[in-house]
């Protein structure tokens, strides 16, 4: 071998050397390391544990080309993509975090308003248990009150109905002597059965109204017709009606339900009527009336 | 001895120019890398500071290979593209960890304000 061939083998030999790793990393190795350590000490390794490993793939490749050639541009390449792996797998982890939290104050919320939902529905259970007690009764009052105008109905006494609620007609000769506010006995026998039916109805209230035919004054018509109404009004409070259950009112001839032209059409006209009204109606108001005058 | 380093010499010169052009040009990690960035921008990456950073080093290297490719640098090529599709990835999961957090901003607030 000579001079010249033993220099050049050095040489190469001595750049073959220096290939094998002993000229310092490359900045971008070192930020590539740095970031993969703080990444696999944060949430990546349980949250992003495939991107962790991507990251540490991509570092070890960095890593080995650095190795075979210390002075290549590839190593800094590889090393810059281990680093943005390694802070993709970062970042991905912490919006995992971040994603749970929000998961956890949506369950919270959603368990208070359940919660305060099941409150609400406690109280509409048991609103509506007492409206359903409520119209059970309104319902079985309802009954009774069918029942005991049946009753009526059997026993010769008919009632209609009408908008303003259940009218039993009492004609007036039946009830009381001509120009008379003095309940005849028949008419008593008959208001008891009716007192009977009402005590069956609580809850009703009722309007006796007194009506006349047209003959002769309207006013002492006004006078006898009220007077006429309240003779039944008390006639029932003594048999057992509740007072404060029951009004009563003279109408006169206001309100003729037949000619008065005829006879027959007169003698219908002359009438008491009892009115029940309708469950939950609320109180006429009576007419102001004067203070009823016995009749000669 | 002359020849044989001379063998050696030749040999890795050819190795070198194989490196250069014996390498298909990167096509299918230009179509993917141009797909990162494109979905980094519609997904709003340049509202966000530390995203639109990320962003714009992707574009950057994606204009770089493009010329690298011309000049027949395919393997430099390819690996500037590789750091490109990172910086896209990366710019997205920026973009996407700042409306996640925006949204427990939200629910946060949500919860203060009940009674």
């Amino acid at each position: 071998m000579t001079k010249t061939s033993l220099t050049w083998v050095s040489t190469v030999v001595g750049l073959a050397l220096a290939g094998c790793g002993s000229a310092p990393p490359p900045k971008q190795l070192i930020d590539a390391r740095a970031a993969y350590n703080r990444a696999s000490r944060s949430e990546a390794t349980q949250l992003a544990p495939a991107e962790l490993h991507e990251a540490k793939v991509a570092l070890q490749r960095a890593e080995k080309q650095y190795k075979d050639d210390a002075k290549s541009g590839k190593t800094v390449d590889m090393a810059y993509i281990a680093q943005r792996k390694a802070e993709l797998a970062e970042t991905q982890a912490q919006t995992l975090e971040l994603a749970r939290q929000e998961q956890e104050i949506e369950a919270a919320q959603q368990m208070s308003a359940a919660k305060a939902a099941e409150e609400t529905k406690g109280e509409l259970e048991e609103t509506r248990g007492m409206l359903e007690s409520e119209r059970d009764a309104r319902a079985a009052a309802e009954i009774a009150a069918a029942e005991a105008l049946a009753r009526l109905a059997a026993q010769g006494t008919q009632s209609t109905e009408e908008e303003r609620g259940t009218v039993i007609t009492m004609p007036g000769t039946l009830m009381f002597s001509s120009g008379k506010a003095e309940l005849r006995p028949q008419a008593r026998q008959k208001l008891e059965k009716v007192a009977t039916a009402i005590e069956e109805m609580p809850e009703r209230q009722i309007i006796v109204e007194g009506h006349t035919d047209s003959t002769g004054s309207a006013e002492l018509n006004m006078q006898l017709s009220e007077a006429r109404a309240n003779a039944v009004r008390d006639y029932l409070v003594q048999e057992g009606v509740n007072a404060s259950q029951i009004q009563a009112t003279g109408v006169g001839p206001a309100d003729p339900v037949a000619d008065n032209a005829t006879p027959e059409g007169r003698a219908e006209n002359r009438r008491v009527e009892i009115v029940i009204a309708k469950d939950g109606a609320p109180m006429q108001q009576p007419m102001q009336q004067p203070t009823p005058m016995p009749m000669p | 001895m002359k020849s044989a380093i001379a063998a050696i010499v030749t040999a890795g010169f050819g190795v070198w120019l194989a490196g250069c052009s014996s390498t298909p040009p990167p096509t299918q990690r230009m179509t993917s890398a141009k797909a990162s960035v494109r979905a980094a921008q519609e997904l709003g990456a340049d509202q966000i500071p530390k995203a639109q950073l990320h962003l714009q080093l992707a574009e950057e290297q994606v204009r770089h290979a493009d010329e690298l490719i011309d000049r027949g640098e395919m393997e430099r090529a390819d690996l500037l593209l590789q750091r490109a599709n990172t910086d896209a990835q990366l710019a997205i999961a920026i973009t996407r960890q700042d409306g996640v957090r925006d949204g427990l901003r939200e629910s946060i607030d949500t919860m203060e304000t009940l009674p």
